[in-house]
């Protein structure tokens, strides 16, 4: 006699559950139970995580939710049949979206009358709707509510649930309801209630309470569990446990075999576009499609009509004309309405996509694969990604989604959040009872860096906040935070990706408000929906898109120009000079350390060597030692080398070395003779979610199939390493066609209008690599002018005017003022237009909104210094201002105090500048902190960044400066970069690991430093190889740097 | 003329007092750091100079500290301080009658009239640094004409520092602002006027100033003009509250015991009257003649100490709670001596709550209570105090229960109903026993000296707590089970503690 568990809750019922799904399924795969039941509580969060697992393990995934009813509990029940899977998603989702996000979402009896069909329901433990009763009314209570179960459910679908936990109460529960289960003929079925796979995880569901209830596991009492029986348990112990019930075990199995539905059923539909009368979606995207082919490629060759042909033959086979026309509609309607998009990814590989004005690179002209985007073998959906300007009009595009397919027709997918290492060790610390300042320094020092360490344990991270693990109650703070990594945490929304669908969303995952007003969010993240099949579209806010159109607006009021981005001057020799001094900062994906250090030595002149640029500094091409290679030969220090000829042709053009991701899957089809799609499957199966089992396979059917070519086994063992070596991490070359446009805009933009593409890029904040701070003086350092905020001429964002020489520069706008709200800082501005002001006690009296501590913020940055027509105030005498105008005083002292514009205090000094404007602001518009110590520095015999980049190869120097960017890549072998800023520039600085463990807290924590090493001059590329390092008493600013864990 | 003795990092000084004078002085010249804060944590909470020059900070947890090396590490203690402090102000008594212990570590005098007794002010700063080296504490001392620029010229300089009259101002000029009793966010705003010594803020106009800061920042610039005045609030001796009577002849009767008890207890009750104070808390000491030494033991004592829920100045009250105890107690020998002293405390003044349910006076209550322990004694065996409320704490596990003492304010809560089913006799301590198991459950149980079979068992009913304290951790399996008797049935429950492995026979059924 077989037992499923048809009760068990996971993590995804958040911080009521301790295991994850996939935990699960592995536990009950190793009891040999032949079935599972997930019900996590108003969802079904967890259900397709547990159904991959179940897959894998070889058993069944049923699916169920606890459903929390109004006064009475939650009732759980069971997905009979597909009818019943929707009935549920719609039940849930009716409830979440009429409450408020975070409130608990409770469904009404009449509810589930109409969405009874395919469900079955157990009577539930004890928050279960009998327990309730039992409690509430006794026996007669009891009676009511499984008359009520039966007439909602029929009495074969209501089962009476026992669970048995060693608790008193809960068996004498258990009595009552097998009586009320005899008098109503009704049958048993046991369950463990399931809240974890393990008694140990039992420590992780009290500390789950603890957070849920706020409080520390010390202090939380009864609201903890009584002791650790509701694990995963064997057949073999649960009839043990109802030796004496022995048919509450039995239904256990025969309900499992009623429960035929599985999530392979899913019935998701891609929704049908509407098309005109006499029209199919086919013959409607066939004539769109030649429509915007003849604008994109003039004159329409044999070649791109032979390829427009092939993908519309292969569209219109897969049957997905619709959801081609649906992205071509989203990308009419942001044309309609002047939003800028461009797609991105894959698509990119596609002339259909290309004539659709989808994407914006021609992948003929490129020569893009494009089975990479769509593959007859796959059998999957296409995958199209849009660009847009983060913002509103992101949101215009979103809400018109909302619009076109309704509430309950489309959602943003879900983002899991899960315990990492600073979340992990502050949380567990709290219901630990640990004290605030603890729980800081060691989730500042619990490293969260891409790059881990083998070496850099739990264990040591905490010896280094001066936690001594010796002392038990620290081992269990950090045995706990090693625990709950990975456990899901809550549940926000996906940065952009939206899933539609035929007939309703809602009747396939459970939709709920997103904490955004207007937005629905569906359950799944989108590694669930991808896995499930259901299609998506991203839509995704690219702040340099809305930087490249903030860009334009202001080119367009100040310098009286139009600049078209669709017809950018291509290849301007000013530009590619720009980019190859590895002058980029701001610019699209090339302003990163390492791509500032391969510019120089790629030397990029031509677009196609930009898109190479891009897809060169990946992890792939880096771990897969392909950067180096890729570098010398194009400078011919090097000779161009194939591993066969058979892939001349595939590497010619990147000089024999693979940089895109679509070339490995040409090597393994032209070596190994595959098919495009088995190419495909192959890149699949080396993705996030590899399988050892897969890859194995693959490799040995790349292998032979090499051998069948005639390719040696070494040279076939070369190429395998080198397709897998980055097949997940690199580019393809059409997505890194889509980026390079983009960075060629961002930097044609600043190297010709470099205050408009300034202001815009200050105004998108944050993005990119660089703070504020960094932008500002790399933008004074090329020559514009920058002019502090003042509430005289500031408008809410930086804005551009015009100097007494009529020159374009730049006002910081009240945005970056620290502490001032938007409402505020234009209702500054509105005032401002009706009359100037004359003082502060004016500027505090005509707008209300500025908070003393606002009003002293603004004085304190300066921005009050221009208030007074006849003279101009300090500072100082702005904060004296302020402090009388925001304390009212009474008759006694009214008219004996002195001249309101005068005040005793001295002005600041230049320390004092810095200090505030990196306070209020987050920068300063004047000299850099660095250039007041220029004289003692070099006193100290320390050189500035710009020497550096002059130093010879070997020589030893020591720098100093700001600490703008820490970085330990993941593909650094732990190596941390450290990017030094001083008046004259940047320095770069590397720091080995054992030279970090040596040196953790300055390298972490200082602002400023002094750092000493050799010189590593290769190619004008300089770094500084760190040999000693010491904080540098410059200033107190704190200005902060941009730290890539 | 006002002297404040500063004792820069005190909880420090306060740590070396207890060393020997050579190793004192030692342990100046090293590192040291005193720890405080939870077991599981313990931080830096102060620091002496040396320590503080090889780079050690405040905030440093014990394992910082350690790993840096060469530190002594102390763990702060309250009474050390207390000890310190008190031999502090006893120094500085010895220079005037009229000390103010102002807070740890800082006390002020007034040296009004002294000059004649220990000569010029420099004359007795120096002797009082002596005299305070020779008890074991350095000082900073400074003499103003009023007690807050004593103190703060004490907190900013070192040495000795006499400021005349009429100096103030320019002498404390060049101390932060930071020292001065303001908030955090007054500090921040003359950050941001850049006002950072005395010296600023005492120059800025004061009307205005009072403008934007009200009188808060009035009082601060007068601080730092060193223009207060206020009294010295000199450390008061304490009125005693202590009574004795030593017998002629050692009483053998509890006549004659009371009789003079009630002689002592009135006067003492005259003198809280007299100092508008009354008492909460009670403490006899009776003397007693021991007729045969024993190892050294030259006579017993017998003590009580009553906590009384509201302070009294009511003798009658105190004298029945008295007898009530006296009563209940025989002793081993003649009382030679008897002796009462009453805690003193401010009489209560409140009015009884108008809405709150009626009870009895407290005075009576606790009458009443002492009469009911003089029945039942007044803790068990376990040190639970065996009169009081009933109370269940908050958690799972069975056996835990406290008893908290009866209170006329305390709240009524309304309870769940507890349905009675069948009523457990619990032993306590519980049982410990034997136990034969069948498979998991119990077959045989050793009960009052004889193994009794089980005729039938319910169970295992688990449970288990604080796991995240290896000190507190329990986990316990419990089974109810019927063992045969010689007389019939015995229903009982035994459990395993399961982190001890033993059995236990927690009680029996009704």
């Amino acid at each position: 006699m077989a037992y499923v568990e048809l009760h068990a809750r996971s993590a995804f019922t958040f911080l009521e559950g301790a295991s994850l799904p996939e935990s699960l399924a592995y536990t009950a795969a190793q009891l040999q139970s032949p079935a599972m039941a997930l019900l996590d509580r108003d969802g079904v969060y967890g259900a397709p995580r547990f159904h991959m697992a179940a897959k894998e393990y070889g058993i069944k995934a049923h699916i169920g939710a606890e459903i929390s009813i109004a006064e009475s509990g939650n009732l759980p029940v069971l997905v009979e049949s597909r009818a019943g899977y929707q009935n549920l998603c719609r039940l849930i989702t009716t409830a979440k979206l009429r409450t408020k996000k975070n409130a608990i979402a409770t469904s009404r009896f009449d509810e589930l009358h109409d969405a009874a069909e395919g469900l079955i329901c157990l009577t539930g433990d004890e928050n279960g709707p009998l327990a309730h009763a039992l409690q509430k009314g006794g026996m007669e209570e009891g009676r009511r509510v499984i008359r009520q179960l039966i007439s909602i459910f029929g009495s074969a679908n209501v089962y009476v649930e026992l669970q048995r936990h060693a608790n008193r109460f809960q068996e004498s529960r258990n009595q009552a309801a097998i009586s009320l289960a005899k008098e109503r003929g009704l049958p048993l079925m046991a369950t463990n209630g399931v809240r974890y796979a393990t008694p140990t995880e039992r420590e992780i569901a009290d500390v789950f309470t603890c957070l849920k209830n706020k409080c520390r596991l010390e202090n939380a009492g009864r609201l903890l569990s009584e002791n650790s029986q509701r694990y995963v348990r064997s057949s073999r112990e649960m009839e043990y446990l109802f030796a004496d019930l022995p048919e509450a075990i039995a239904n256990t199995t025969e309900v499992s075999s009623r429960l035929d539905f599985t999530l392979e059923q899913l019935g998701y539909e891609f929704p049908r576009y509407l098309v005109p009368g006499g029209e199919t979606m086919d013959s409607f995207l066939r004539k769109r499609t030649w429509e915007g082919a003849r604008h994109r490629y003039q004159p329409i060759t044999e070649r791109v009509r032979q390829q427009l042909d092939k993908e519309l033959a292969l569209i219109e086979k897969l049957k997905l004309a619709g959801y081609f026309l649906i992205v071509w509609d989203l990308i009419r309607f942001c044309q309609k309405n002047g939003i800028l998009v461009q797609g991105r990814g894959s698509a990119a590989n596609s002339a259909v996509c290309y004539s659709l004005s989808i994407t914006a690179v021609d992948p003929i002209a490129l020569n893009l694969l494009f089975e990479r985007f769509l593959s007859e073998e796959r059998g999957e959906w296409p995958d199209i990604d849009l660009d847009l300007a983060s913002g509103d009009e992101r949101e215009k595009v979103i809400q018109y989604v909302y619009e076109r397919y309704g509430k309950r027709g489309a959602a943003m997918t879900a983002n899991v959040c899960t315990y990492r290492g600073g979340s992990a060790s502050r949380e567990m610390g709290k219901v630990l009872g640990f004290d605030e300042d603890t729980l800081a320094s060691v989730s500042k020092i619990v490293g969260t860096w891409e790059w881990r360490d083998p070496n850099d344990t739990g264990e040591k991270q905490f010896r280094s906040a001066g936690l001594d693990v010796a002392h038990p109650q620290i081992a269990k703070y950090l045995d706990l935070c090693q625990r709950v990594q990975n456990l899901p945490r809550h549940l926000s929304q996906h940065s952009g990706g939206m899933v539609i669908c035929q007939g309703q969303l809602d009747s396939v995952v459970p939709l709920e408000p997103a904490t955004m007003a207007d937005r629905v969010v569906l359950q799944w993240d989108k590694d669930d929906c991808a896995d499930l099949g259901l299609i998506k579209v991203d839509l995704l806010g690219l702040g340099m898109m809305a930087v490249l159109k903030d860009s334009i607006e202001l080119i367009r009021n100040h310098y009286h120009e139009e600049v078209d981005l669709a017809h950018l001057p291509q290849d301007s020799p000013d530009i590619y000079d720009t980019i190859c001094k590895a002058d980029t900062i701001g610019m699209f994906q090339i302003e990163s350390r390492a791509q500032m250090a391969s510019l120089p030595r790629n030397h990029p002149t031509l677009f196609k060597d930009l898109t190479a640029q891009v897809a060169l500094i990946r992890p792939g091409p880096i771990t897969g030692n392909m950067t180096n290679p890729y570098l010398k030969r194009r400078q011919g220090k090097e000779p161009v080398t194939y591993e066969h000829p058979l892939l001349i042709p595939v590497l010619e053009s990147t000089y024999g070395v693979p940089i895109y991701q679509e070339q490995l899957l040409v090597m393994a089809k032209v070596c190994a003779n595959i098919t495009g799609g088995q190419a495909e499957e192959l890149r699949r199966s080396m993705s996030h979610k590899r399988s050892r089992e897969r890859m194995q396979a693959m490799d040995e059917m790349l292998l032979n199939g090499m051998m069948n070519n005639g390719i040696p086994r070494k040279n076939s063992e070369n190429i395998l390493n080198q397709i897998k070596s980055f097949a997940l991490y690199g580019f393809p070359q059409s997505h890194a066609a889509s980026f390079a446009l983009i960075a060629y805009a961002s930097a044609f933009l600043k190297v010709r209008y470099l205050a408009a593409f300034t202001a815009a890029l200050l105004n998108n904040q944050p993005m990119g690599f660089y703070h504020p701070a960094t932008i500002v003086k790399d933008a004074q350092r090329h020559g514009l002018r920058v002019k502090p905020a003042d509430v005289t001429r500031s408008e809410w964002k930086c804005s551009l005017e015009s100097d007494d020489q009529g020159q374009i520069v730049l006002r910081v706008g009240l945005s970056y003022v620290r502490g001032l709200q938007q409402l505020a800082g234009e209702a500054v501005i509105l005032q401002r237009l009706k009359a100037p002001f004359c003082s502060v006690e004016e500027l505090a009296r005509r707008v209300p909104q500025l908070s003393r501590a606002n009003l002293a913020m603004l004085a304190r940055i300066g921005a009050l210094n221009n208030l007074v027509d006849d003279r101009k105030m300090h500072r100082r005498d702005a904060l004296w201002q302020v402090e009388c105008a925001t304390h009212r005083v009474g008759p006694l002292l009214e008219g004996i105090s002195e001249a309101r514009v005068s005040s005793p205090l001295s002005p600041m000094n230049i320390e004092e500048r810095l200090v505030s404007d990196y306070h209020g602001t987050g920068l300063t518009v004047g000299p850099h902190p660095m250039a007041y110590r220029r004289d003692t520095l070099t006193a100290m015999g320390i050189i500035a960044a710009e020497q550096l980049k002059k130093s010879m190869d070997g020589a030893w120097v020591t720098v100093a400066g700001h600490v703008i960017v820490r970085q330990r890549p993941g593909t650094a072998k732990g190596m941390i970069f450290l990017t030094l800023e001083d008046e004259t520039g940047n320095a770069n600085v590397i720091v080995s690991p054992q030279f970090y463990d040596e040196n953790r807290m300055v390298v972490v924590r200082e602002r400023f430093v002094r750092i000493s090493g050799k010189v590593q001059n290769q190619e004008n590329v300089v770094h500084l190889m760190a040999r000693s390092i010491a904080p540098l008493a410059v200033s107190a600013v704190t200005a902060s740097s941009h730290d890539f864990h | 003329m006002y002297a404040c003795l500063f004792v820069p990092d005190f909880p420090v000084q306060a740590a070396l007092l207890l060393e020997p004078r050579d190793t004192r002085e030692l342990l100046r010249r090293s590192p040291m750091a005193i720890l405080d804060g939870p077991g599981n944590l313990p931080k830096v909470v102060a620091l002496n100079d040396v320590a503080r020059n090889t780079g050690f900070e405040v905030g440093m947890t014990k394992l910082q500290a350690e790993t840096c090396g060469g530190v002594l590490l102390r763990k702060r203690s309250p009474d050390h301080e207390d000890a310190a402090q008190a031999a502090l102000l006893e120094c500085a008594e010895a220079f005037s009658p009229r000390v103010e212990s102002t807070c740890h570590g800082t006390v002020i005098l007034d040296l009004a009239g002294t000059e004649k007794l220990f000569g010029s002010l420099e004359t007795v700063g120096c002797k009082i640094t002596v005299s305070a080296r020779q008890i074991g504490l350095h000082l900073r001392i400074a003499v103003a004409a009023n007690p807050d620029t004593a103190m703060y010229a004490a907190l900013g300089f070192a040495g000795i520092t006499i400021i005349s009259n009429g100096d103030e101002t320019k002498m404390l000029a060049p101390l932060p602002v930071g020292i001065l009793p303001a908030s955090p966010e007054l500090l921040e705003v003359l950050e941001s006027w850049g006002i950072r010594t005395f010296k600023a803020l005492a120059s800025l106009p004061s009307i205005a100033l009072t403008e934007r800061l009200g009188q808060q920042g009035l009082e601060l610039q007068k601080l730092a003009q060193g223009r207060t005045s206020r009294p010295l609030r000199p450390v008061e001796p304490i009125p005693d509250f202590f009574g004795t009577h030593e017998f002629e002849d050692p009483i053998e009767t509890l006549e004659l015991l009371v009789f003079d008890l009630n002689r002592v207890l009135k006067e003492i009750c005259d003198r809280l009257v007299a100092e508008s104070l009354a008492t909460n808390e009670l403490r006899l000491t009776l003397s007693l003649e021991v007729r045969q030494i024993r190892d050294g033991k030259e006579g017993e004592q017998y003590q009580h100490n009553w906590k009384l829920p509201v302070p009294t100045q009511d003798r009658h009250m105190l004298f029945t709670l008295l007898r009530l105890d006296l009563e209940r107690n025989t002793f081993s020998a003649p009382i030679k001596k008897l002796t009462i002293e009453a805690v003193p405390i401010k009489p209560r003044m409140a009015q009884g709550n108008l809405f709150a349910p009626p009870s009895p006076e407290a005075e009576k209550l606790e009458t009443t209570l002492a009469r009911v322990r003089g029945v039942v004694g007044s803790m068990d065996a376990e040190g639970i105090s065996c009169v009081g409320s009933p109370m269940i704490p908050n958690t799972h596990n069975p056996g835990a229960f406290a008893v908290q003492s009866f209170s006329s304010a305390v709240e009524h809560q309304a309870q769940p109903a507890i349905v009675p089913t069948l009523t457990l006799r619990i032993f306590r301590p519980a049982l410990e026993t034997s136990v034969e198991l069948t498979g998991e459950a119990p077959h045989f149980v050793r009960l009052w000296k004889k193994h009794r079979r089980v005729l039938a068992a319910s169970g295992p009913w688990c449970s288990s707590g604080n796991w995240w304290n290896e000190t507190t951790a329990w986990a316990r399996e419990e089974w109810d089970v019927a063992l045969k008797a010689f007389e019939g049935v015995v229903y009982c429950r035994l459990y395993l503690d399961r982190i001890r492995k033993r059995w236990f026979v927690e009680g029996v059924f009704d």
